[in-house]
């Protein structure tokens, strides 16, 4: 059996390798390939030859095609993202993007692992109470939840808080010239966790209504199950039957789901970042685009790929212990 | 027959005459609105309505008492059809070419319109007049040789969509769905026509603060003393339209290789399913945000964007159901008669698929208008036409939220959660009725 999950695993890293190459064969198609002279979408027309030149040579355009192909492969692997022309000119990206990595890091993980304990406790309410009031009334505020676009609740938080706490931060990461006052560490943290509130909120609430729904229909297909009636035959308490036979179960759809929806996540971070002037990934990316700062775009663009990427393979190694039949 | 030939002939010319007045009349009507593309759609409009006429005329000339009649007029129809579609292709194709950020919105729809009234005006003219040269006693004849008479199928038709009417309005939620979608469509529809003020021009309010509604601005006004809800009215449209060509398009795409993928297997499969892997790892609104940084801000990018992001999901589904289809006694035997794919696929797969098509295409719409509120919020639609997405946009931008100009974002924001909620749920109560078995949930 180990041998049949070291093998498991191996397959899964090999199908991982190879879909990151092709990660990294789509994005150079997308940057390099497809917009005839990259130097041209960057710089505006009429900027002075010898500038376009220097730039030209600093981001490897100038080379053969082939040759920046490789040469984007070899960076890959070498967490070499290329220079920044606007945002810090001349700046390695891969020294400017930690800290922002670090950011959407700790706004995407709370906020999923936040989601995903609420969501799964309501759709199990909801699941196990199937028809009665709490049922209907979840399923509705389910559908209302889950037609509001991430950037409404935003907007919605922010107008709430500028009406009741008119002291809150409403943008940022921190406040301005907090690395330079002297604060003890712990009005610092203070500091940085009342930016963080709102955004984490807009995340958290955005995607509780997708969770619930999924865990509540994963968990009516498996109390269906005759297995069930047994346990409930053999005089189990009902929270046993629910906590110890059912949710167990319905936990591969749950997990798989997770996965997916990382990416709506990501997707939905940086709307709200992009609001709040959070500084992570997604605002470098929107202020990638308003400059034109097409290295910047491609990085955070791989970034938030390749998270997604790993996350489903999380979700490929969890799926394994929790579900006794890959092994056999 | 010489003789049925000239009454026939005057006939055609009548029918060339009323479109041509019918084109001018349209042709007016786009110089009216000061548009200088106007003359395209036309142009297109008169190859298909000639290429439609020419036909039929040759065919009489040269077929004068010809095998089947009916076959006759069906193979006249699909020319037509496929005429008009390959001039809207094109057509749509150098719209899309020729589409700068300078474009307007109210042109865009015109032309649209233009286009498929006209095609769709001449295809169904050179139609009628084809039955009538051919004469429509025996067709009647032959069918009811057949079997079936035709009003007898239309009958057939009709009650399958009362029965289908009948099933759906008995879900309440649903029919409120498409009641408020109904209303928010005409709103959007006839908005530009009725707007009050012009939402392109300030007011003579002088305050360059957002004020609260009042009598003459009903929604108020917002930072440069536009009508808040002038904007509101014109800004429906552009969210409708784009959110429903992209989602009929990723449906389309989704559809063809769903089907081609779950039937012919093998190494198709294996591509197209790859393929969709491989999409599905990328994050949507980044993919949709780099594409359209790379490639431009206009409608018609936002919707081939659109639909280059959402199809691989569609596909998953359409596969799995073809797959479960394609295993079916009916098939095999069907194929052991000596069916080919095509007809296979036309008379057994598609039928079974076309459902779930049309329940995911209602939820691919809905997605779309997730899509389009997000690429405008962020800045990204079109940039020079007035939709709910864009107004949210320069409130966030003028920092609405904190001053609390409720006035000035709960009309678009309002409108956009219900067009979404509407669609999703009309989209669960056709499901609901097509899928019976998923009622006990």
């Amino acid at each position: 059996m180990a041998r049949s999950m070291r093998g498991y695993i191996i397959r899964r890293i090999i199908y991982l390798l190879l879909t990151l190459l092709l990660i990294v064969s789509f994005n150079f198609l997308l940057f390099h390939v497809m917009p005839g002279d990259p130097i041209r979408l960057i710089f505006p027309k009429g900027a002075d030859p010898e500038t376009l030149e220097t730039w030209r040579h600093i981001l490897g355009y100038d080379k053969p095609l082939w040759e920046q192909f490789v040469n984007s492969i070899i960076h890959t692997f070498e967490l070499n993202f290329g220079t920044s022309v606007r945002i810090a000119p001349g700046a390695a990206i891969s020294d400017l993007l930690p800290p922002y990595i670090l950011r959407t890091l700790f706004m995407v993980g709370f906020g999923t692992v936040i989601a995903v304990a609420i969501g799964q406790r309501w759709g199990r309410e909801a699941a196990w109470r199937k028809g009665g009031l709490f049922d209907r009334a979840s399923s509705t505020l389910c559908i209302v939840f889950y037609s509001i676009p991430a950037f409404l609740y935003a907007i919605l938080g922010i107008m709430i808080f500028a009406l009741i706490f008119p002291h809150w931060p409403l943008s940022g990461a921190t406040s301005p010239g907090s690395e330079f006052a002297s604060m003890d560490i712990f009005s610092k943290i203070i500091d940085i966790l009342q930016h963080a509130f709102l955004p984490m909120v807009a995340i958290t609430v955005a995607s509780i209504a997708g969770f619930s729904l999924v865990v509540r229909s994963s968990l009516l297909d498996v109390l269906t199950e005759d297995y069930i009636l047994t346990a409930e035959a053999k005089g189990l308490e009902p929270e046993d039957v629910l906590k110890k036979h059912a949710m167990p179960n319905a936990m591969l759809p749950i997990v798989a789901n997770i996965a997916i929806s990382v990416g709506y996540i990501i997707s939905g971070e940086v709307i709200v970042e992009y609001i709040f002037s959070y500084r992570g990934l997604g605002y470098l990316s929107y202020e990638a685009v308003i400059s034109f700062d097409f290295p910047v775009l491609e990085a955070t663009f791989f970034i938030m790929t390749v998270s997604v990427l790993i996350s489903n393979f999380i979700a490929d190694i969890l799926n394994f212990y929790l579900d006794p039949r890959v092994k056999i | 027959m010489a003789e049925s030939v000239k009454v026939n002939a005057v006939k055609i010319l009548k029918y060339t005459i009323a479109i041509g007045i019918f084109l001018i009349l349209v042709e007016l009507l786009a110089r009216h609105r000061g548009l200088t593309t106007a003359g395209i759609e036309t142009i297109v409009a008169m190859q298909i309505g000639l290429a439609g006429t020419i036909l039929s005329i040759v065919y009489l000339v040269t077929k004068k008492e010809p095998m089947t009649q009916r076959k006759l007029a069906l193979g006249m129809l699909w020319v037509n059809l496929i005429v008009t579609f390959v001039c809207l292709a094109i057509y749509i194709a150098l719209m899309i070419l020729n589409m700068t950020t300078s474009f307007d919105l109210v042109s865009l729809i015109v032309q649209c319109i233009a286009v498929t009234i006209i095609g769709y005006a001449f295809s169904i003219l050179s139609m009628i007049s084809i039955i009538e040269l051919i004469g429509k006693s025996r067709i009647m004849k032959l069918e009811t040789a057949i079997g079936k008479s035709r009003s007898e199928n239309i009958r057939i038709r009709w009650s399958h969509i009362g029965h289908f009417w009948k099933e759906y309005s008995k879900s309440r939620v649903g029919t409120i769905a498409l009641a408020i979608l109904v209303i928010i469509s005409v709103i959007a529809i006839i908005g530009p026509f009725v707007a009050p003020q012009d939402p392109h021009l300030p007011q003579p309010v002088l305050s360059l603060t957002p004020q609260p509604p009042s009598e003459k601005y009903l929604m108020g006004t917002d930072f440069e003393d536009k009508d808040v809800f002038s904007q509101f009215l014109i800004g429906g449209m552009p969210v409708l339209i784009v959110s429903f060509v992209a989602g009929t398009m990723s449906t389309v795409i989704g559809a063809l290789t769903g089907v081609i993928a779950g039937y012919y297997g093998r190494k198709s499969e294996e591509v197209i399913m790859r393929t969709t892997d491989f999409f599905l790892v990328l994050p949507w609104l980044p993919f949709m945000i780099v594409l359209i940084a790379l490639l431009g801000r206009s409608f018609g990018i936002v919707i081939i964007v659109i639909g280059i992001v959402s199809w691989p999901s569609m596909t998953r589904l359409i596969r799995a159901q073809v797959l479960s289809v394609k295993e079916k006694m009916y098939i095999e035997r069907s194929r052991a008669f000596g069916a080919s794919d095509l007809y296979i696929i036309r008379r057994h797969i598609l039928p079974n698929v076309f459902p779930l098509v049309v329940v995911n295409s209602i939820f691919m719409i809905s997605g779309a208008i997730f899509s389009v509120a997000f690429l405008d919020f962020f800045g990204l639609g079109n940039p020079n036409t007035i939709s709910w997405g864009w107004m949210l946009e320069r409130a966030q931008e003028h920092s609405a939220m904190v001053n609390l100009y409720w006035w000035w974002i709960t009309p678009p924001a309002v409108g956009i959660v219900l067009l979404i909620m509407c669609f999703y749920l009309i989209g669960d109560t056709i499901d609901g009725v097509w899928n019976p078995r998923l009622k006990r949930r």
